[in-house]
């Protein structure tokens, strides 16, 4: 049972505020008294706070020692002894209400409501103190003595015990006496009035009797009889055999064992010898079952022959698709080398115009000093490349001045505003796809 | 012995905010010993008047003997003592605590240091504090200047 906590009670009425701790904000527990400056706590409220700090929690007044604490006033400690306070058991349904000083006596001893657990072993039930006569009448687990055989027996196992207590008396179903219950499996084996067959049933004897004519009545005129002797040699003869068999069978398995490890073993060996020399083993099922197989050295050469027929046939197709490569790389070339010819047309039809722009240009300068000089010196200026270009031209031969001459004629009759070189130039390259051969195309 | 008288200690100190509130200061969040949320009304005719803060309070098993931490959480006052973190400057939060200060006399504290702020500004060294404080107001070495407030 759990110490009383008197921290934790609920009081009948409003306590007065002064004999209420600041610290824990209930009625005081065994009151103490600072000395030096009087305020009053409960004992272990006060030592609880002077460990973290030594001062007064009211006043903060320094304190420099436990001893400093002393008991509070006879009259203070009387005074919250006295207050009423509820039974903790209150809420199970104690109403006990009494001073503080004595509710421990009555929680440890007088109340009623304080659960306790039943004594007796394997029961442990939770139990009201006030229920516990009333339990223990009826605990399941309260050992009593059965009337007839004395022994102990746990209330709740009762039942049980007087189906299987050994002095429960039965009566026997052949000669109707009445028996306890330990004592009639000896009597059913020899009760004289129980129903019996021969001792030679086994061996064939037909008869059925109550046990006690068996052996005055019917042995000594049993037929069996008289062979009893013979029928024990027999029965111990057949008993050897069993086991002799039993033996045979055993041995009989093992072999068995042995030959499926034989076949295994066999099997993985021709396995190998399969995977060694492939040739020899292409059928490992034709070779056992079939005896007229073609000899190994005949399959190798046909195997041979269809090999090389193989590669025929790969050297065919790959000529056809040579043949085939040849005759679209033949057309890819032509093709190629026409565009390029074509090409090559171009540029020489751009060359003549060039050309033939300069020989224009050159005659007119003869013809206008002055005026053509500025324009050519102008381009000139603009880039190196003209004069390159100017110097080339005038270098050229008469056959090709005389072939420029015509087609300048036909081109571009000659204005009054030359626009300069470089213009020029680049509307020639615009002329470009105009040009007749083009158009053949 | 300390977990019993900490959790009795917190369900009177809380029957009796429920029961009989101090003006202005309300339970708002006590689910558990752990954490209270309390909240605070700014008093008429001060520069709090109509606003309305919420205190933060975090207690250990070993509360009332330690004290309880305590900060501004949400709306923080603007005042020379309460950071803009939350944390305030009142000594008997740190080292003038004592274990027969509760929740109740805490809050009053704390309003009636409100009530008294003449300029609402921010501490002076707000800035530097809040960027190098702990989280817990606990763990700052306060030093108390003005303990009239
Ligand atoms: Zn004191
Ligand atoms: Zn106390
Ligand atoms: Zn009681
Ligand atoms: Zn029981
Ligand atoms: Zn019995
Ligand atoms: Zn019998
Ligand atoms: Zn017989």
């Amino acid at each position: 049972m759990e110490a009383l906590d008197l921290r934790s009670l609920l009081y009948v009425e409003t306590v007065n505020s002064n004999l209420i701790c600041c610290i824990c904000h209930t009625p005081f527990v065994d009151p103490v008294v600072i000395e030096s400056c009087g305020h009053t706590f409960c004992r272990s409220c006060i030592s609880q706070a002077i460990t973290s700090r030594p001062t007064c929690p009211v006043d903060r007044s320094r304190l420099s020692d436990v001893s400093e604490l002393k008991p509070a006033s006879k009259i203070i400690s009387n005074m919250v002894n006295e207050l009423l306070v509820h039974c903790p058991n209150n809420d199970l349904g104690c109403n006990y209400q009494g001073q503080r000083q004595l509710l421990n006596c009555h929680f440890k001893e007088g109340c009623m409501f304080t659960i306790i657990e039943c004594c007796n072993e394997g029961c442990q039930e939770a139990i009201f103190k006030k229920d516990l006569t009333s339990h223990m009448e009826k605990c399941r687990a309260k050992v009593i003595d059965h009337e007839i055989c004395k022994c102990k027996v746990q209330l709740g196992t009762l039942e049980g015990h007087c189906d299987s207590c050994p002095m429960k008396h039965i009566e026997c179903p052949h000669c109707c006496t009445t028996l306890p219950q330990s004592a009639i499996d000896v009597h059913l084996e020899e009760c004289p009035e129980r129903l019996s067959t021969c001792l030679y049933a086994e061996y064939g004897c037909s008869w059925a009797g109550r046990q006690r004519d068996l052996l005055e009545v019917h042995i000594p005129s049993c037929p069996f009889e008289p062979l009893k002797d013979f029928f024990i040699t027999y029965k111990q003869r057949n008993e050897i055999l069993e086991q002799d068999n039993k033996q045979l069978r055993t041995t009989v398995q093992d072999l068995n064992k042995t030959v499926t490890s034989l076949q295994n073993q066999l099997s993985s060996i021709s396995d190998w010898l399969a995977s060694m020399f492939p040739s020899h083993f292409l059928n490992p099922d034709n070779t056992i079952t079939t005896s007229e197989r073609p000899p190994p050295l005949l399959t190798t050469h046909e195997l041979l022959l269809s090999e090389n027929e193989h590669f025929k046939n790969d050297i065919e197709t790959l000529n056809v698709n040579l043949t085939d490569l040849e005759l679209r790389q033949n057309v890819a070339l032509m093709t190629e080398s026409l565009r390029t010819q074509e090409e090559i047309q171009n540029l020489k039809n751009i060359c003549h115009s060039l050309r033939m722009q300069m020989y224009y240009l050159l005659m007119e300068r003869r013809g206008d000093e002055p005026s053509v000089r500025n324009v050519v010196n102008t381009s000139v200026a603009r880039s190196g490349l003209t004069g390159s270009l100017v110097s080339g031209i005038s270098g050229t031969n008469g056959s090709n001045l005389s072939e420029a001459d015509v087609l300048t004629t036909t081109i571009r009759p000659p204005g009054p505003n030359i626009p300069s070189s470089v213009q020029t130039l680049r509307k020639f390259g615009s002329f470009v796809p105009d040009s007749p051969r083009q158009e053949k195309l | 012995m300390s977990t019993t008288l900490f959790s009795k200690r917190l369900s009177k100190e809380l029957i009796d905010l429920k029961i009989n509130p101090p003006a202005g200061i309300e339970v708002a969040e006590s689910d558990t010993f752990k954490c209270w949320k309390l909240s605070l009304d700014g008093v008429e005719g001060t520069l709090y008047a109509g606003e309305r803060f919420t205190l933060e309070f975090r207690f250990t098993p070993n509360y009332p003997m330690e004290s309880p931490e305590v900060v501004f959480v949400g709306n923080i006052p603007i005042h020379p003592h309460i950071y803009s973190n939350g944390h305030i400057c009142l000594n008997v939060l740190y080292n003038q605590w004592s274990p027969v200060l509760s929740v109740r006399s805490v809050c009053l504290s704390i309003q009636s240091m409100l009530s008294s702020c003449t300029t609402k500004e921010p501490p002076p060294d707000n800035n530097h504090y809040v960027k190098t404080a702990k989280a817990s107001p606990k763990q700052t070495q306060w030093s108390f200047h003005d303990d009239s407030v």
